[in-house]
């Protein structure tokens, strides 16, 4: 008799992940976080790929205050309780952001 | 504009990505509850200014959907990002009324000497009262009548000093928040027992600090979709 399964082996680890909302199926990373930040949409990464994000380039606040945040990353979509969070500029008081309390997010 | 606060529980800040039920905008700071089985909506949609039953949380940016193909290569369901913590607390501003970022206005502005510090003309039943100019500027009571405080003021009130009020108080099930029709924040002088908005803190604050268009209430979800899971 097959022992009840308690652990994600490694092996299920590296399947294919679930389905992301709003994300095509076999998109590239890269594709779909571009699409992300074309909506303006807050952006959730893991720490593998968090230093592959141009935060300022894109004209995003990396939140420090509240970090890291629990979630599914928007890039390789796993699930981390170590991601990193990005705002987008607009939901913060000011350009920048780095000066008054955001509007919908309290920068550090 | 409401905005995260942190969590009761000091836990990590956890965010998820929730599809909007077609024909619905969802903005920033708004509540977000679950459309799943209520009148067969399609996906997570927007609350009330009193309910908000099965609260997913608040968005922290915005998001549209709609019911048709867009005929583009563009997906016509978006996603909108919610802080899910079932403990969530957020910062929404204290308006007089029913419209954004309305200056509170006194109890009164012919406010009498009051020696033993018990009498706030104007005050309502209720209300928490604070002082806004005068002696008792910054200090905070509670009113059990019309003009009448529980327990007095520190010290004497002197003609023409200036109170500020508000009917929401912390604690479920007492006085909890009426939101304002933008869904970010709080109508300060309207109460509601039954509303799914509770009040945590208030962040009240006197003339030296701009309080009546800078003081806040800190809310949270009476009725979180993932209440009985651990925070």
């Amino acid at each position: 008799m097959a022992s009840p399964s308690i652990w994600i082996p490694g092996e299920a680890k590296r399947r294919t992940p679930p389905l992301a909302p709003m994300r095509k199926f076999g998109k590239p990373h890269g594709s779909h976080i571009d699409d992300v930040v074309t909506t303006k949409q807050a952006v959730i990464l893991c720490s593998d790929c968090n230093h592959r994000f141009d935060a300022k380039r894109s004209n995003y606040y990396k939140d420090t205050r509240f970090s890291p945040v629990v979630g599914n990353c928007d890039a390789c979509r796993v699930y981390t309780d170590t991601a990193q969070l990005y705002i987008h500029e607009q939901y913060l008081t000011d350009s920048g952001g780095r000066s008054k309390a955001g509007r919908t997010w309290i920068p550090k | 504009m409401a905005e995260y606060y942190g969590n009761i529980s000091g836990n990590k800040t956890n965010v998820r990505k929730y599809a909007v039920d077609g024909g619905i905008t969802i903005d920033a700071g708004e509540p977000v509850i679950s459309g799943v089985d209520v009148a067969a909506n399609g996906g997570a949609t927007t609350a009330s200014t009193t309910a908000a039953a099965a609260m997913l949380g608040f968005a922290i940016d915005s998001a549209t959907s709609t019911d048709a193909q867009t005929g583009t290569a563009t997906d016509n369901v978006n996603s909108v990002t919610t802080i899910v913590n079932p403990d969530a607390l957020w910062r929404a501003l204290l308006s007089n009324d029913a419209s954004d970022s309305t200056a509170l206005v006194v109890c009164s502005a012919a406010q009498a000497a009051s020696t033993d510090g018990m009498t706030v003309t104007g005050c309502t039943d209720e209300a928490t009262v604070w002082g806004y100019t005068g002696r008792n500027s910054g200090k905070v009571r509670r009113a059990t009548g019309a003009a009448t405080l529980t327990v007095g003021m520190p010290h004497d009130i002197a003609a023409l000093d200036t109170f500020l009020e508000t009917l929401v108080a912390p604690g479920y099930g007492s006085q909890m928040a009426t939101l304002n029709t933008s869904l970010t924040q709080v109508a300060a002088r309207t109460a509601v027992a039954t509303t799914d908005y509770g009040v945590f803190e208030l962040l009240l604050r006197d003339s030296a600090n701009d309080g009546t268009t800078n003081s806040f209430a800190i809310l949270f979800a009476g009725d979180h979709a993932f209440k009985n899971a651990n925070s």
